[in-house]
């Protein structure tokens, strides 16, 4: 029997990805932590990547992500958290990161400083575009337009800066 | 002595993946969840290609009121 689910709205976190090539010859959201590439147009559903020994009978059991027992799930932060993840001068970072809220869904595990959840899709984009250049810029959220949300460019330079803009660009959407 | 050994045979081979799921743990500081729900979402978050159809699709046509008898 099926229970029934506690809420019906997703909820919204926020995160760093990269913007990475595909293989395909576009760009993808790849996890910062992790080498996921984020699939556009459907959710992200998140899988337990923990290494086992086969047919070892003492290993860790397989579970659905996220598990009370382990440190799986698809993780989303509240804005305070995201500094973390950014570089403090984006200019100097090789990669392209892009900052944006995420819904989560499914089962989700709730802390002080954000979630763990089964599934996600991002909900909106804001991506930096210092000492890219406007034409790199241009190419860069047309690529991420496969995502189908809303993308705007972010033009502060420092991590701090950059957050702030972003949390008023996200308060006035 | 057994499990020891295969929490540590666990951890030593580990992924990369794992390795750095060990990290985002410590980076986030988590620590024990404050409440654990499920969400089903009514209308899915994932947004829909716009069909053809709907962006053709004539729009409604403006309902008339009753005509009054004469």
């Amino acid at each position: 029997v099926n229970r029934a689910p506690d809420y019906i709205e997703p909820v919204v976190g926020w995160r760093v990805w990269y913007a990475v090539d595909d293989g395909w010859g576009g760009l993808s959201l790849s996890s910062v932590v992790h080498r996921t590439l984020w699939p556009q147009g459907e959710a992200l559903t998140a899988t337990c990547r923990r290494f086992r020994i086969p047919f070892w009978p003492f290993s860790h059991e397989k579970h659905e992500a996220p598990s009370e027992t382990c440190s799986c799930g698809i993780y989303a932060v509240k804005v305070p958290s995201l500094r973390v993840y950014l570089p403090e001068h984006l200019a100097w970072s090789q990669l392209i990161p892009v900052i944006g809220r995420v819904s989560l869904w499914g089962s989700v595990h709730e802390y002080t400083s954000g979630w763990r959840a089964s599934y996600a899709y991002p909900e909106r984009l804001f991506v930096p575009i210092v000492e890219l250049g406007t034409r790199r810029a241009a190419q860069i959220i047309d690529a991420l337009r496969g995502y189908r949300v809303p993308i705007r460019a972010v033009e502060s330079a420092t991590a701090g800066a950059v957050l702030e803009e972003v949390r008023t660009l996200a308060a006035a959407a | 002595v057994i499990y020891a050994l295969t929490v540590y045979a666990e951890r030593s081979c580990a992924t990369s993946e794992v390795r750095t799921s060990e990290r985002e743990e410590q980076e986030m500081e988590l620590g024990k969840p404050q409440r654990i729900y499920t969400i089903e979402p009514v209308q899915s978050p994932v947004p829909q290609p716009v069909t053809k159809e709907q962006d053709d699709a004539p729009a409604k046509r403006p309902v008339e009121a009753p005509k009054s008898r004469p």
